[in-house]
């Protein structure tokens, strides 16, 4: 077997000092190696002296924590951000809120155009009026019950801009389930959700809706 | 032992990304010692290494929700943040550090000084024989603080933090072997600032011989 060389001896001159070389005969050689070579003896001696400085580091740091301080201002942090994500939560919640108010405008809309492609010409939709005051100027042009059929007058819409007078509207016949009035911010109950009732909608100049009333 | 710790620190992100006080305050509590060390070994200031662990924490709160168990524990995620904080804050401290007088670029008076007791060990005395404690463990931060980044971290988290080299490896993202080899080099970087040229070898070598 050829005697250990020195550069042998530096691979693994660390895992010798700290003992986490297993090999016993390989450790014999180290040992061997650096009784008949100075300069590897040497390196020993240092990589002893490295560890004994290393491990007085180590234990002289072992118990530095943290400040105080920084736990604090974490937690104002942490309390923060929550609020900051209840807040987009909420936001999120009324975009879809928005978007379903805008998908049963559309579906107002589109029925509209079904609507008016029916009627006569020249009759007129008769729908543009005072938003107030609902009566026979607020009703499509092919009205035909009379105010019995009314269930209830004009509901504004929650959280719409409501009803003022004098402010150009127009009323879209629709027919659409009782969920869907639950969109609109409508007290709706869960039994009959998914019957489907016909409504007017009071929509304004700016397209968005105002005021619904339910008909029979 | 961390093994069995695991699962919990799992439950505990996913509990604070959820908004859990409770469970950011056991989280933090559980790792800020740990990680206040690693960020001042890394830096070297002690204002900086609190920065380091707030700023961590600060990204952890935001970004809980994306750590991926499948990944990786959850110390190594909290360690991955830290390390670019850690980056970041030494290119700050680059930036502003005015360049020292005496020209040596900050390194002079510590590489020649204490460095120059530290012959005592070669000479085959024990190392704080030629030198203070606190000044032999100053000269070591130092020493290590200028080793390169990744060098420096298995420095601080093996030898300084005494984690094994599997826990090193977790944290660092990296194999055992790469570990090994690192810290095998980087132990032989600051043998070479240890030792001053052709000090004391015939004392060593008796010493270690055998000839006592």
């Amino acid at each position: 077997m050829n005697p250990m060389t020195c550069r042998e001896f530096k691979e693994i001159v660390h895992g010798l000092v700290r003992l986490e070389l297993l090999d016993v005969s390989l450790r014999e050689e180290a040992l061997e190696h650096a009784r008949t070579c100075g300069n590897c003896a040497a390196r020993m001696a240092g990589v002893q002296a490295l560890v004994e400085l290393v491990e007085a580091a180590g234990e002289d740091g072992r118990g530095e924590e943290t400040p105080e301080r920084v736990e604090m201002a974490l937690l104002a942090a942490f309390r923060r951000e929550r609020q900051r994500r209840r807040g987009w939560r909420r936001a999120l919640e009324w975009a879809a809120v928005g978007v379903a108010a805008a998908g049963l405008l559309v579906a107002a809309w589109f029925s509209y155009g079904m609507w008016k492609a029916e009627i006569p010409h020249g009759q007129g939709t008769g729908a543009v009026g005072s938003a107030v005051g609902i009566g026979a100027g607020t009703q499509p042009a092919n009205w035909e019950g009379s105010d019995a059929d009314l269930m209830a007058d004009f509901v504004p819409v929650p959280f719409g801009d409501g009803i003022e007078p004098d402010v150009p509207a127009m009323v879209v016949r629709v027919e659409l389930t009782r969920a869907a009035l639950g969109v609109l911010g409508y007290p709706v109950d869960k039994a009959n959700a998914a019957q489907v009732v016909r409504a007017d909608v009071l929509v304004g100049e700016d397209g968005w809706p105002r005021a619904v009333r339910l008909v029979q | 032992m961390a093994e069995r710790a695991e699962p919990r620190d799992v439950e505990l992100l996913r509990r604070l990304a959820a908004g859990d006080e409770d469970a950011f305050l056991v989280f933090y509590r559980r790792h800020q010692g740990g990680l206040y060390r690693f960020a001042l070994h890394m830096t070297g200031r002690p204002e900086t290494a609190a920065d380091v662990v707030q700023e961590t924490f600060m990204t952890l709160m935001r970004a809980a929700g994306k750590f991926d168990a499948e990944r990786g524990a959850p110390a190594a995620f909290l360690y991955g943040i830290a390390r670019n904080h850690v980056r970041r804050a030494q290119e700050k401290d680059a930036r502003y550090n005015a360049l020292p007088e005496d020209g040596t670029g900050g390194n002079g008076a510590n590489q020649n000084g204490p460095a120059l007791h530290v012959e005592a060990a070669f000479a085959g005395e024990g190392v704080f024989e030629g030198l203070a404690r606190a000044e032999a463990v100053q000269w070591l931060r130092q020493a290590v603080g200028r080793l390169p980044q990744h060098y420096r971290e298995v420095v601080t988290l093996c030898d300084l933090e005494g984690r094994s080299y599997g826990e090193a490896a977790a944290l660092l993202a990296c194999p055992v072997g790469t570990v090994r080899s690192r810290l095998n080099r980087a132990r032989d970087i600051l043998l070479e600032k240890l030792r001053p040229a052709g000090a004391g070898t015939k004392q060593v070598a008796a010493r270690w011989g055998g000839g006592s």
